[in-house]
């Protein structure tokens, strides 16, 4: 877990540093092109920049490899001290502040958009060879053949500047959030049914073909009660890896959410900084984005082995 | 000769991964494998999104034909870039337009302030395009009639060519969705003639805010997907099967690593992986630009380097899968009956291996396909696709993005990049789900 992260740190380091240059950086943060030395050295000792990459020769013992870029700049992500951003603010500060909108965001969207995307998977195997099914899946393939950028346009369009029944963009704290939340997650919900509800077909197919399936049928149980008490019991173990796929898509989509409806969450945040060239948040943002992803490889292994009794933690 | 040939880099790659496809075609043409890809032709659906996915080819392909001009005419100035379709709208691009105009429409979209003897009138000005059909004194109905049977003619002659073309073969073999291969057919040479006649006189799908011919943009944007996906999918293959394979075939050590390298990538957020490099790539290319001498140069290298990152970083899930099924392979009875023989491992690898996780790869090739092309949207809207002068899908949709808050709404330009896109985006996958039903009966 830790080497992966430490490996995600030296590849971004290498595609930020090795590149783009501390010159270069200071650079395009200074802005005009007619900048001396004199001002670049400066911005780089006052942003702690001026560092070699990643041994110094001029310093003594175990300084040698701490007084480094590679040493301050990416390994004291580790203890969460993110430094400032080029353009000077705290970017530790800037997350605790941009969490919560995130959060507010991304969660309702998973939670909602797991139970529809199984419930619509359930009920295609429930009708499973008949018209409705065929006609389900259909609508599948087309749900997923559309651009997500559709989606959001088309909604935003229709239902916050047609019939106003939402406001198109923007953000109010704490529950006043919740008129601005609906729309966005009603949008990343109906934009994920296409992909998950057939992802969650093949798997309840799968644990619908299998002989305790033919044996329940066989004891005189209603089809309901094979539906929710075997196989979506039994569904819910390949479930839980795919949430965790699930996990860095969910970055993806809020990206893209919180952008166009204007809600400073860390997406457009991130959004915001690639479009500064601010290569510090972007640092700090795959960082944070990997630690998640570690976390949710980790919370899969602990959840299979309460799940699944057989299944030891090695 | 006022044209020279011209080879962009991306044209290169494509026209050798066409010439590679052939070739693997041509020469597993009898294999049971092959075989199986093409009774999907016996489906309907699979048949119909198969031939629209061939326009679409056809189209990038006839794109990729680059030219520049030696001597300039009254279309192309000197030095420019041509390709084959640019040729073929010449008529379309030398009429550019001011600003917004309707689909099919004679005036533009706004009105101009015009005086006259004195007094400010608001007008609608007349079309570029349509001065010299109004100026004429052919009637529209007449014009729209003449059209109309300059289309049928054409369509019906073509059809009748191809039909004769398939009659042997038809009868040879009766297995095909023939019915819907004519229907199809009729379907996509009426929308060909319609564009080669109309649009010279027309801008059918409108024109955008700054004049460009909407269709003229859909269809070049064509290009810019096609090899997105399919370069690719080049460089993602080589990856995604060698480190596969070899992973869960040695085990062990070679595994571990394996494991480790697409876990760490895996780890980064794919898009911000992609919006990190290209970013990094960026500013390269932006302090290196007297490696590239022209504008289309450079937004090819980027269309290049960007291929090249979403390459290298969507690997990873294909590489998994692939480890996976060679782990089960490999404990089959075959592979060790052929170890045991003393069977040099690559052989193995390639004999018995590869064959049977073949039918996976084709799969998540075709679908990876359709999701670049998706992707391609985000990427370019988040600010980190294609060069903003290469033309696709993805910068129209950034372009337009603000119409739809105008009154009277601009949705035409919209509407075109997401349909054009979605019916791509649908024959792909329609296809890959006939494709998968034949392949993989297991997980269908």
């Amino acid at each position: 877990m830790i080497p992966i992260l430490v490996m995600v740190n030296v590849i971004t380091f290498v595609l930020f540093f090795s590149i783009n240059s501390p010159d270069d950086i200071a650079r395009a943060q200074l802005g005009n092109k007619h900048i001396s030395m004199q001002q670049i050295t400066d911005w780089k000792i006052t942003h702690g920049y001026n560092l070699p990459l990643f041994y110094n020769v001029k310093e003594q013992g175990i300084e040698r490899v701490v007084q480094t870029l590679f040493f301050q700049k990416t390994l004291k992500l580790f203890i969460f001290d993110f430094g400032v951003s080029d353009a000077g603010r705290p970017i530790g500060q800037d997350i605790s502040h941009r969490m919560w909108p995130s959060f507010i965001l991304a969660l309702p969207s998973l939670i909602i958009g797991l139970l529809v995307n199984i419930s619509f998977a359930l009920l295609l195997i429930y009708f499973r060879q008949t018209y409705l099914e065929t006609t389900g899946l259909i609508i599948c393939i087309i749900l997923m053949s559309i651009s997500p950028l559709f989606y959001i346009i088309s909604g935003q369009y229709l239902i916050a500047k047609t019939f106003q029944l939402l406001p198109i963009s923007g953000y109010e704290p704490n529950f006043a959030a919740w008129r601005y939340i609906l729309l966005p997650v009603i949008i990343g919900v109906i934009s994920g049914i296409g992909m998950g509800g057939r992802w969650y077909r093949t798997i309840f197919l799968e644990e619908a073909n299998k002989d305790y399936v033919k044996t329940a049928r066989a004891k005189g149980l209603s089809e309901l009660k094979i539906l929710f008490g075997h196989i979506l019991k039994n569904g819910m173990l390949p479930i839980l890896t795919g949430v965790v796929i699930l996990i860095p898509s969910l970055f993806l989509g809020s990206l893209l959410l919180e952008s166009f409806f204007g809600i400073p969450g860390l997406g457009s945040y991130t959004i915001d900084a690639i479009n500064q060239q601010d290569f510090s948040i972007v640092r700090v943002m795959v960082f944070l984005g990997a630690l998640l992803y570690v976390i949710g490889l980790l919370l899969t292994d602990i959840s299979y082995s309460i799940a699944d009794p057989r299944i030891r933690l090695s | 000769m006022s044209y020279q040939p011209y080879f962009l880099l991306t044209d290169i790659i494509y026209f050798f991964l066409l010439f590679i496809c052939i070739i693997i075609i041509w020469r597993c043409r009898q294999t049971r494998f092959f075989q199986q890809i093409k009774s999907t032709l016996y489906s309907r659906k699979a048949l119909c999104a198969l031939m629209i996915i061939f326009a679409y080819l056809t189209v990038a392909t006839l794109d990729s034909i680059h030219f520049t001009v030696v001597k300039s005419n009254q279309y192309f100035s000197k030095g420019r870039v041509i390709s084959v379709l640019d040729i073929l709208f010449e008529k379309t691009q030398a009429k550019h337009e001011k600003t917004y105009s309707k689909p099919l429409a004679s005036h533009l979209f706004t009105a101009e302030k015009v005086m006259k003897n004195g007094i400010v009138t608001w007008v609608y000005p007349t079309l570029n395009i349509s001065q010299a059909r109004l100026k004429s004194s052919v009637s529209t109905t007449d014009f729209i009639l003449r059209k109309i049977c300059m289309t049928l003619g054409c369509t019906l002659s073509l059809f009748l060519l191809v039909y004769l073309l398939t009659f042997n073969l038809r009868k040879q073999k009766p297995y095909y969705a023939w019915r819907t291969f004519y229907i199809t057919t009729i379907i996509l040479l009426m929308f060909a003639s319609i564009i080669i006649f109309t649009s010279s006189d027309y801008h059918l799908l409108g024109t955008d805010k700054v004049g460009n011919d909407i269709l003229y943009v859909s269809l070049k944007s064509v290009r810019t997907a096609v090899l997105l996906g399919s370069i690719t999918m080049l460089i993602m293959l080589p990856f995604a099967i060698f480190f596969g394979m070899g992973a869960g075939y040695w085990g062990g050590k070679i595994d571990d690593m394996i494991q480790f390298v697409y876990t760490t990538l895996s780890a980064i957020p794919s898009v911000l992986l992609i919006i990190a490099s290209v970013l990094a790539l960026q500013v390269f290319i932006e302090r290196h630009d007297t490696f590239f001498s022209t504008m289309i140069m450079r937004a090819d290298i980027r269309l290049f380097v960007l291929c090249l990152i979403l390459g290298l970083t969507s690997w990873t899930s294909l590489c998994r899968v692939i480890r996976a099924e060679t782990l089960k392979l490999r404990e089959l009875e075959y592979v060790q009956a052929a170890k045991v023989m003393g069977t040099p491992n690559l052989k193995i690898l390639f004999r018995h291996i590869f064959p049977n996780v073949l039918h996976i790869i084709l799969i998540t090739v075709i679908l990876d396909f359709s999701m670049i092309i998706l992707a391609e949207a985000v990427l370019t809207y988040v600010g980190v696709g294609v060069d903003p002068t290469t033309y696709s899908w993805g910068n129209m949709i950034d372009a337009a993005r603000m119409e739809l808050a105008r009154t009277p709404v601009v949705w035409w330009p919209l509407f075109s990049a997401f349909s054009f896109m979605f019916i791509l985006v649908l024959a792909i996958n329609i296809y890959v789900d006939v494709l998968r039903d034949k392949l993989d009966p297991r997980n269908s």
